[in-house]
């Protein structure tokens, strides 16, 4: 890169590295590698916290995250992680009545599998 | 009886788990969200194939392997569509509809329900400066990227 297009990004860097060519160009470098790395672990990181949500929210209606998702994936329902806990913040109703789907889907299987309880 | 879950929406077949179970069947739906190629208008369509719209209500939609929640007037960026500007589209893939009195969940998907859209604009996403570097190896790459993407506006969630 050239150095103009570093000064632009080292805008507001502290001490010398905002205006310093070698030290700007240190500084810029090492941060569009931690912008690398942190591109790949926003997702996990993301998927860490909506599931915090979602098990935060499940619990209120007494069914924890586990007994939740395996309700939901035995009768198929495909919302992803974001979305619910999106819903759990936003439409307490509506995470509600998943949360009473997913609690009458768990009565009708085996323990802790996906098969239906042995007649 | 077999039945298939956990299939996952955007994937083909070949990833599908194969779990003992006796409940209804998969439905199979198509990847891409149906073209309004004869350029009627939201409310023909709506009376040409008996739908109502749901006053008051939200639907989560799957757009091209992502999930939204959206109202009626949402503006949304979703991966490119192949659609000109203007045209009218209709989402068929709605995984839930949330009313004031009831909520419906699809297993995977909510039956007769589908959501109108509008192509908005056409843009690219925001740059980004991919730099690569291996210290003490003498290895620096610079290289950019800008995805694809699509405005959509939401219209009318309908229901027959």
């Amino acid at each position: 890169m050239n150095i103009d297009k570093i000064f632009k990004l080292a805008k507001g860097f502290y001490g010398r590295s905002k205006n310093c060519k070698s030290l700007a160009r240190e500084r810029v470098e090492k941060g569009l590698e931690y912008n690398y790395v942190s591109r790949k672990l926003k997702k996990r990181d993301f998927r860490q916290f909506w599931i915090q949500r979602i098990n935060a929210g499940s619990r209120i209606h007494g069914l924890t995250y586990n007994d939740f998702s395996r309700g939901l994936t035995a009768s198929d329902v495909q919302i992803n992680r974001k979305i619910l806990s999106e819903l759990a913040v936003s439409e307490p109703y509506s995470f509600k009545s998943l949360v009473d789907h997913s609690k009458n889907i768990l009565s009708h299987l085996h323990k802790n599998t996906y098969s239906p309880k042995e007649i | 009886m077999n039945r298939i879950i956990g299939s996952n929406l955007m994937k083909s077949t070949s990833s599908i788990l194969v779990r003992n179970q006796s409940i209804a069947p998969i439905k199979s739906f198509s990847t891409t969200p149906i073209i309004n190629s004869s350029q009627v208008s939201e409310e023909d369509y709506n009376t040409k194939n008996s739908f109502k719209p749901i006053e008051e209500s939200f639907a989560v939609v799957h757009i091209s392997g992502k999930q939204f929640k959206v109202i009626k007037g949402d503006i949304i960026m979703t991966d490119r569509i192949n659609v000109d500007v203007g045209e009218h589209i209709v989402l068929d893939k709605v995984l839930l509809v949330g009313t004031k009195s009831q909520t419906m969940i699809g297993t995977p998907l909510v039956e007769n329900v589908k959501v109108h859209a509008y192509i908005e604009e056409q843009p690219k996403t925001e740059h980004v400066t991919i730099f690569k570097h291996k210290p003490r190896k003498n290895y620096k790459r610079t290289t950019g990227f800008q995805a694809l993407a699509t405005y959509i506006r939401i219209g009318d969630i309908i229901q027959k």
